[in-house]
């Protein structure tokens, strides 16, 4: 995230959750005031339409506020935030224009203040440069419609104090939304890179356990048949024909299983934790990941922290029918740009460019060397393609969970708060019993971006080249 | 990025934000007043002009101050010089002969509107509308008795009265409101810990996977190439070195050698109940350092190991509840005679002596606790400078055998004679 365009919903979509009645609160203020004004200046207004076109613009920047802070929007685009301002700058104008000439106070326009509270409701929503952008604008527009009107004020000041009042108006509260939205940002990205170096050495203190246990793994496969064979064969010192046999089934079953190792995503281990975790419940749980072609391994890691947790709470939910779970990836084949290989769906083909190595190449924290993509560099692969089109990979999960639906969304809420942010785009279906979520992971394939990563570690699997690309084993 | 903030730090961050956000509102109404009252004064001079200017700027300044350091002093002097700034700007705009026929007026709720936005000192909502309620009745009771001093009907003041009411609205809103879904941020937080271990996992598993590759398969697939007779010379080296390097020392070192380098037994530590006890606080977004001899906790009984991690997580909790702060400490010490935990925070503090009803937990679910085993508490914490609790136990007499590095639990050594559970 760069600091630009960071903002709080974007940091702490849960926080920001907590916040949204503020949007609805603060447009029932504008959209009151601007009706009570226009009803008790009755007398200024000029043009009954324009002044209804006013209100009718104000409304409309109002319902834009309440719509994009939804909390099923998030997060808060540009170009909602840009309509919400040209609407209420346009209600402003408008209202302007239907007192011309009759307008006695500045003071108690709804344009500037409106204007003013509807950037201050923006504050946990946009980065605090384009809040503060909004209110200078707007302020200068106020500047430019006050000077003209002078002499027709009742109050007889210079008119800069006008100018004053309706900048005053407008910047006061988009001032203090930028500073909200600064100040939120910037103690939110200090906490997390606390949290990230806390994490990091959280998981330095398990290391030795992990490698240990990863060990322990291997050497028990091996115990049973491989080590005891050739420990055999060694204190004979000759093979017969039987023995060829067995090596040759030895080495057929252990190519068989490090090939579903390296297949293993990390969609295989939550849900295999996940069903691990309901056995431990008493319910032996029926958890299906369909994902042939891997795309598993192109989410990042915010994408893969958020799908793990919503699958737990969904797993962890009452009512929830253990058999039911289907986790699914799939992704719009290139269409356009791209590639003249087709997706790989026969699986006994020699290794070519895939559109899962391509990928892999382009994830600059890729970790996963996998398979097919060893034996030759990534920009060997991206070489002599044309641009690629972005790409979108969709993990869709299914699960009945017996809820009324209004429960299922209050559950889920701040998962996909979370979600929402992480993903380009999220869509759920809830009918009962039946629950649909489909989280669409963009990815742009930038060239540039996609230099071959630097190993993260040196362990680089040489032995991993295999003959094959090892996907058929599932 | 979704780490968002835990739940022990949201009041005091939202609070820090509050409060710039109202300062930020405070310097423009300040600097609209001082517009206003120059460009008043190039049409018309008068009499306090420059009391009146030099009264906005002062005040501007010292919210400046308060910005930077919101103590409770500096939100006094805030206070009163707002309330004398609101008197003399007041007094010197309505006091213009014939200008004004009413005190409504924008232009007069400007440094009023500075006052509310005082954003004082302390990190609770109350406490901030308290600061604002103050900053209002004061700015009242100023603006009414410069009125009073003029000729211009008094007027209620509709703009100060709803900037209030929003300011306190929008304070109790983020400070009161439950969370929506408070047990989700401690999943996500989590979910990306367990993320970055399965990172780090398959890292391990994928050279674990390139070694069998190197030695066991390959070495699999000459014997099935051979022919049937003596070995060869080549498959025999062959065979000896894989058997070799399958030897659980070498194993290690492929995988990871940090691990294999390191001496082996951090078991015992990562078994134990207070390893536990500050991992459930970490999800829940405290940041936890430990130093100190982390082993010396296996050598503690079953019943020790779980009644001391019971204590320190109620340590934790308070320290998430109480102190404000985003990491504690705890060390680890041992002796011959005795284990001990320390868990310190640079918090908020307090005093043992005037602990409301919420300190129970230290009193019953720490000191009882720890006390029952035979061991010893001792508390240390002032108002502002942190809390220290040391935890003593003396563990079970050293059974020779008891601590086995390689033991996955802490050694069962029968519980002491004093312990009735």
């Amino acid at each position: 995230m760069t600091d630009r365009r960071a903002t709080q919903q974007r940091l702490d979509p849960l926080g920001t959750l907590a916040a949204w009645p503020l949007a609805p609160a603060v447009s029932a203020v504008v959209l009151g005031y601007a009706l009570l004004a226009t009803v008790l200046q009755a007398d200024q207004v000029q043009n009954p339409v324009l002044a209804t076109l006013a209100l009718g613009a104000m409304a409309a920047a109002v319902v834009t506020l309440i719509f994009a802070s939804g909390p099923a929007r998030s997060p808060f685009g540009a170009r909602l935030h840009l309509l919400m301002l040209a609407c209420a700058i346009v209600a402003y104008l408008l209202e302007v224009a239907s007192r011309w000439g009759s307008n006695e106070l500045v003071q108690d326009d709804f344009g500037p203040i409106g204007i003013g509270l509807l950037l201050l409701a923006l504050a946990p929503y946009r980065p605090w440069r384009q809040i503060a952008v909004s209110g200078a604008v707007a302020s200068a527009i106020a500047v430019a419609v006050t000077l003209p009107q002078t002499g027709t004020f009742r109050i007889d000041v210079p008119v800069a104090v006008y100018a004053i009042v309706s900048v005053t108006q407008i910047l006061a509260p988009a001032a203090a939304g930028a500073a909200y939205s600064r100040r939120i940002v910037k103690s939110i990205q200090s906490w997390q890179t606390d949290a990230r170096r806390a994490i990091v050495a959280r998981t330095e203190e398990a290391r030795g356990q992990l490698a240990r246990s990863v060990v322990e793994q291997q050497v028990t496969a091996l115990k049973s048949g491989v080590i005891p064979f050739l420990t055999e064969l060694l204190d004979k010192g000759s093979v017969t024909a039987l023995d060829i046999a067995q090596a040759g089934q030895l080495a057929a079953d252990v190519r068989r299983s490090l090939v579903a190792e390296v297949d293993r995503t990390w969609l295989d281990s939550v849900v295999s934790r996940e069903r691990a975790a309901l056995a431990g419940r008493g319910t032996a749980g029926l958890l299906v990941v369909a994902d042939p072609e891997h795309r598993a391994t192109v989410f990042d890691a915010d994408q893969r922290a958020a799908t793990a947790a919503l699958l737990g709470a969904l797993c962890a939910a009452p009512g929830f029918d253990p058999h039911t779970l289907v986790v699914q990836i799939t992704g719009t084949p290139q269409r356009k740009a791209g590639p003249k290989t087709t997706q790989p769906r026969v699986t006994d083909r020699p290794p070519q460019p895939t559109m899962r190595d391509l990928t892999a190449a382009a994830r600059p924290d890729s970790r996963r060397p996998t398979g097919p993509t060893l034996g030759q560099s990534p920009l060997g692969i991206l070489a002599g393609l044309p641009t690629p089109a972005p790409r979108v990979d969709t993990i869709t999960i299914q699960a009945a969970l017996d809820l009324p639906p209004r429960k299922v969304r209050a559950l889920l809420r701040p998962y996909l708060g979370v979600i929402r942010v992480v993903f380009g785009a999220v869509r759920v279906t809830v009918r009962r019993p039946s629950l649909t979520i489909e989280l669409d992971g963009v990815r742009p394939l930038d060239p540039a971006a996609s230099a071959p990563p630097a190993p993260a570690t040196p362990a680089t699997p040489i032995g991993v080249r295999a003959q094959r690309p090892p996907r058929q084993v599932r | 990025m979704s780490l968002g903030l835990p739940g022990h730090l949201v009041q005091a961050t939202l609070s820090r934000a509050l409060a710039r956000a109202s300062h930020w509102f405070g310097v423009i109404c300040l600097a609209g007043a001082l517009a206003s009252v120059l460009a008043l004064s190039v049409a018309e001079t008068t009499d306090r002009l420059f009391a009146t200017v030099a009264a906005i700027v002062g005040m501007a300044a010292l919210l400046a101050v308060l910005a930077k350091w919101r103590t409770v002093p500096l939100t006094i002097a805030y206070l009163v010089l707002g309330a004398a700034c609101t008197y003399l700007f007041t007094g010197a705009v309505l006091g213009m002969p014939g200008v004004f026929s009413s005190s409504d007026l924008f232009l007069i709720s400007l440094p009023k509107m500075a006052l509310i936005m005082v954003g004082g000192a302390g990190s609770g909502a109350l406490v901030g509308v308290l600061w604002s309620t103050v900053g209002f009745l004061f700015a009242e009771v100023a603006a009414t008795l410069a009125v009073s001093q003029t000729a211009v009907p008094d007027r209620p003041d509709v703009f100060s009265i709803v900037t209030y009411l929003l300011l306190v609205g929008v304070m109790l809103l983020d400070g009161l409101t439950r969370r929506t879904g408070r047990a989700a941020q401690p999943a996500i937080h989590r979910a990306v810990q367990d993320d970055e271990a399965r990172t780090l996992r398959h890292d391990f598993d994928v050279r674990a996977i390139a070694l069998m590759h190197d030695t066991t398969l390959n070495q699999l697939v000459s014997v099935a190439r051979a022919k049937p007779g003596p070995l060869s010379r080549g498959l025999e080296a062959g065979l000896r070195e894989t058997l070799t390097t399958l030897a659980e020392r070498d194993w290690l070192t492929h995988v990871d050698e940090q691990t294999a380098r390191a001496p082996i037994g951090n078991d015992g530590w990562l078994n134990s109940a207070v390893y536990r006890a500050i991992d459930r606080s970490r999800d829940r977004g405290l940041v936890v350092d430990i130093t100190g001899d982390k082993e010396a906790l296996a050598r503690l009984g079953p019943e020790q190991d779980r009644e001391l991690g019971l204590a320190v997580q109620q340590c934790l909790v308070n320290v998430l509840l109480h102190a404000g702060i985003a990491s504690a400490e705890v060390v680890i010490d041992a002796d011959d005679e005795n284990v001990s935990v320390m868990v310190l925070d640079a918090g908020s503090g307090f005093m043992e002596a005037d602990t409301g009803s919420d300190r129970l937990g230290l009193s019953q679910s720490v000191r009882k606790r720890i006390e029952r085993l035979g061991g010893t508490v001792v508390i240390w914490s002032r108002p502002g400078a942190g809390t220290s609790v040391l935890l003593t136990l003396p563990p079970p007499a050293l059974v020779p055998t008891a601590t086995d590095a390689l033991a996955p639990a802490p050694a069962p050594v029968p519980a002491p004679d004093t312990v009735t559970p």
